[in-house]
């Protein structure tokens, strides 16, 4: 009898630790795939340890990480640059003669 | 060459965004931000970072970057060289503002011969925005450097105005097919080596660093010997060239943009005194070209700002680059001996121009042989 008390119980503080695990599901979520980020990775790893320093410490540009480019997006396009292009005055040659 | 449309002018091609220098973000060197909107995404955009070429460029390519900024491309320092010669410190303002207005688009960064045209024709991709290794001679460098060197080199000059007769190009061009780099390589443009005026350093190329034998034991030209060291190659080798008389400068009422006026360009041979003479120049004759300077090519900027207009030739050191194996002066003595009119002689010269070209004005012609 004892033993099957302790069984009881057992079963019963298991039930309650379960159920303390799970966590309610809530409304689900508009998840937005994350951008696949580029990655830049030199071609070729450097096998010998640079020794001179320059003289000027050089700021070699980063890779930035962009969902999208919109420097690229717009300067791959040709028909996004014309749309965008300023209007070309009509330069009057003015000057005379060999430059 | 014909202009770029706008469009073309900065349209990536996909293939920069694999390459090398594509890998980093546009924004990493040009700034400007994030937008679909152009006025917003050009908000405090660097047209062409490589004006500072030590931060854009030194990071991979030191060795080419670290004299660069004293390099003559990118200093203009030997128009200033010779503009300090004439001038006095006092009228430096408004030369420098003269030179920002109309000498300044001939600055050279990195990106005006690896990536764009230059400035002076008015730029746009070499390769839509792909970094060029070697620049392209008729797209870069004869772009600035066009009206004298790049029609004498491709023979692009008319024997008379209305003539369809052409001087011929350079052999170097027309039999070797060589690019300007063949000569002109690029650490010698990458650097000047301190130098403040091209003619002020040693000679860069010299002809002999490819033809050795010239002058030398068993040179089959005994003129070669005769000659070596009194006249420069380009005496016997260059033929007719350009020269220009003044270019005035001022600002358009018109436009509100610079002008200029040339007051002539004609074809000249002359042979004059090497206003030069050193032992890396130790020729006697060298030819001479008109440069397009007058004492009041500047007076729009003020009056008698080169007052010292003496003090240098108006005829100047040529290296023409339309050289030839065979000329008129190469085929006999007497071409050149006693034949006054290919020498600059003082009845060649303008009246108010004969003080500052006393240094090169020949005063007794070589005799006939």
């Amino acid at each position: 009898m004892q033993r099957l008390t302790r069984f009881v119980i057992g079963v019963f503080v298991l039930l309650v630790l379960a159920s303390c695990s799970t966590t309610n599901p809530s409304p689900t979520p508009v998840r937005t795939i994350p951008p696949v980020m580029p990655s830049w990775t030199p071609a070729v790893s450097p096998t010998v340890a640079a020794t001179a320093k320059p003289s000027v410490a050089p700021a070699i540009p980063t890779p930035t990480q962009v969902a999208k480019d919109e420097c690229i997006t717009c300067h791959t396009n040709k028909d996004s640059l014309i749309k965008n292009a300023k209007p070309e005055q009509k330069k009057e040659e003015e000057s005379v003669g060999v430059g | 060459m014909a202009p770029l449309e706008p469009w073309e002018k900065v349209l990536v091609k996909t293939e920069f965004l694999t390459s090398v220098h594509g890998k980093t973000s546009c924004i990493s060197c040009h700034n400007g931000k994030q937008s679909p909107e152009k006025e917003i995404a050009h908000t405090g955009l660097v047209r062409n970072p490589t004006e500072n070429p030590e931060k854009f460029c030194g990071g991979c390519h030191q060795k080419q970057t670290q004299n660069i900024k004293s390099s003559l491309h990118f200093s203009l320092q030997g128009y200033w060289t010779v503009l300090n010669v004439r001038s006095m410190p006092e009228n430096k303002k408004p030369l420098e503002t003269m030179f920002g207005n109309h000498c300044s688009k001939c600055h050279t960064t990195c990106a005006d011969c690896h990536i764009s045209q230059p400035n002076s024709v008015e730029g746009g991709f070499l390769d839509g925005h792909l970094f060029v290794k070697t620049p392209p001679m008729t797209r870069t460098c004869t772009g600035c450097h066009g009206s004298r060197v790049g029609n004498e080199y491709l023979g692009k000059n008319h024997v008379a105005p209305n003539s369809d007769e052409m001087y011929p190009g350079d052999v170097h061009f027309r039999v070797a097919r060589m690019n300007c780099v063949s000569c002109h390589q690029g650490a010698s443009l990458h650097d000047s080596g301190g130098a403040t005026h091209r003619l002020y350093r040693p000679q860069n190329p010299k002809c002999e660093n490819c033809h050795p034998k010239v002058g030398a034991a068993g040179d089959t030209v005994p003129q070669h010997a005769l000659h070596k060291d009194k006249v420069s190659c380009q005496v016997c080798h260059s033929i007719t060239y350009t020269s220009c008389d003044a270019c005035h400068v001022s600002i358009s009422p018109k436009t509100n943009q610079p002008v200029f006026r040339t007051e002539g360009t004609y074809m000249t041979f002359l042979i004059g005194k090497n206003p030069l003479k050193s032992p890396e120049r130790p020729y006697n004759y060298v030819p001479v070209r008109h440069i397009p300077v007058a004492p009041n090519q500047f007076e729009y900027y003020g009056k008698n700002l080169l007052p010292n207009f003496n003090k240098l030739p108006t005829w100047a050191y040529a290296t023409p680059h339309n050289i030839q194996r065979i000329t008129p002066q190469s085929e006999s003595c007497n071409n050149c001996h006693g034949e006054t009119k290919i020498f600059l002689t003082k009845d060649k010269v303008k009246p108010e121009e004969l003080e500052a070209n006393k240094p090169v004005i020949v005063e007794k012609v070589p005799t006939k042989k």
